[in-house]
């Protein structure tokens, strides 16, 4: 194991591994704002006075919820092309569709549970202020809620930064996937992995100390 | 701050509620509620909990729809399914039990949002009101402090501000002072009391004897859904006519 890791070439194998771990920052990013926009729309949609609108909110966070992310990906990889034969997407653009659409489902959830959260009262004032749905949505109720939302939406986009290892199945060059053409070359695997598995870390462990700190600030 | 002056006559009653009920699934909370309060007149409202006192008082600004009767207020009637209600809430204003001042704003903010956004008033003259209100209530000091670090009376006071910012012509009280430390009862029930003498149109719910027997203009008791008895506080307190009335008094005083 320690001759393994000595004779690891770094100068030749650490470039792609951090353009890997540059992928896989931009997938999380792109999708986790992506996400927020979706979950923000959809959560308000699950708590809107609508019927109609809260059940088909309800329908694309319960089914996508309800499936693996790996299939979600791999049915937008193959079935996209056959369905919309002219729009040519990169893997890597369809690895931040695929996040995307599963990071919105979540978010979805965490706003819709958020949104909730702030106590009853405060739309009762609102409304007893004359404030209409939309007025007291926007400046008393979404306000109370995204700070709400925080902490579990951090620990949330942790996760998808751990999610977002399976886009290496379409080929998209994450960091999981760089690793894994470096081991086809090298044979180093044990390696090869640690440094991807410390990469990782270093990519969520930032957002686990926003996290922390933001919990400590709101108590 | 009071409605403009009415034509020769008895003017029209500011709140006309006949034969209200409301259900909450098989639990009749009103059974046929008549009530009356004229302009300039302050009302309070009393009995034991569960004896709907809160729930028509909410029924007054839409906030819960009842099942049956009519309601009106400041003109506006509630019993017809055209009437808007952001329109009839902005000539209500509400006070609560638990505050409900926004948190994530400013006093100032808290003052202003309703005056700028449901009434389109200038960013000067809310502010311009906000003051003065702030100086009625005593917490001028306090226009840039975010809720949280105000006690409980404060928090109320600011509440009351909020809901004045819309130059109500009815302002609706719901047991405003019984989440408050004892200590800071007083510095409510004084911002009320000053309110009443201003000629505010007022329904209290509230279980403060003192303030009921001091400001109200007449009582409504009322018990398991109904208005048991209702007078002058005078006659109410010291010569009360139903049993119920006379029991639930000298359980409290």
């Amino acid at each position: 194991m320690v001759t393994e890791a000595l004779s690891f070439d770094f100068g030749q194998y650490m470039p792609p591994l951090v353009r890997g771990a540059g992928v896989t920052v931009g997938l999380v990013v792109a999708a986790g704002i992506a996400g927020t926009i979706i979950g923000m729309l959809f959560g308000v949609a699950r708590s809107a006075p609508l019927a109609p609108i809260r059940w088909l909110a309800s329908v694309y966070t319960n089914f996508i919820r309800g499936i693996p992310i790996l299939i979600i990906l791999l049915f937008l990889y193959y079935e996209i092309p056959l369905l919309f034969p002219y729009a040519t997407f990169s893997q890597t653009i369809t690895a931040v569709i695929g996040l995307s659409v599963y990071a919105g489902a979540y978010m979805a959830e965490i706003f819709r549970g958020s949104i909730q959260a702030v106590p009853r009262g405060q739309l009762e004032a609102g409304q007893a202020l004359g404030l209409n749905y939309v007025q007291r949505m926007r400046y008393v109720v979404l306000p109370q809620a995204l700070k709400i939302a925080v902490p579990p939406g951090i620990g949330f986009l942790i996760a998808l930064v751990k999610a977002s290892s399976l886009v290496s199945v379409i080929s998209a060059t994450d960091l999981t996937r760089a690793g894994r053409i470096i081991t086809s070359q090298n044979h180093q695997a044990l390696t090869t992995f640690l440094i991807v598995a410390a990469l990782y870390f270093v990519i969520s462990y930032p957002l686990s100390l926003l996290g922390r700190w933001f919990e400590r600030r709101l108590a | 701050m009071s409605a403009p002056a009415p034509a020769a006559g008895k003017p029209p009653a500011m709140i006309l509620a006949q034969g209200i009920h409301k259900r909450f699934g098989d639990l009749e909370v009103l059974k046929g509620i008549d009530a009356e309060v004229d302009e300039r007149e302050v009302v309070c409202l009393i009995g034991p909990s569960g004896s709907g006192k809160s729930t028509l008082l909410r029924c007054m600004n839409a906030l819960e729809k009842f099942d049956e009767g009519r309601l009106t207020i400041c003109g506006h009637d509630l019993t017809g399914s055209k009437t808007s209600l952001n329109a009839v809430r902005r000539d209500v204003g509400m006070v609560f039990q638990s505050f409900n001042v926004f948190p994530h704003m400013s006093v100032m903010d808290n003052l202003m949002l309703a005056p700028r956004k449901v009434l389109q008033v200038s960013k000067a003259e809310a502010r311009a009101r906000a003051m003065a209100l702030l100086e009625k209530v005593g917490l001028v000091d306090k226009a840039g402090v975010y809720p949280t670090k105000l006690s409980g009376g404060q928090q109320q006071r600011v509440a009351i501000a909020r809901a004045l910012a819309m130059q109500p012509k009815v302002m609706l009280f719901d047991e405003p002072t019984s989440a408050l430390d004892p200590e800071t009862v007083g510095e409510v029930l004084g911002v009320m009391k000053n309110l009443a003498d201003e000629g505010m149109t007022m329904m209290v719910v509230t279980h403060e004897m003192g303030f009921a027997r001091e400001v109200a203009d007449r009582v409504l008791f009322m018990d398991g859904g109904v208005v048991v008895e209702q007078g002058e506080p005078k006659q109410l307190f010291e010569s009360p006519q139903h049993q119920r009335t006379q029991a639930f008094l000298s359980k409290i005083l």
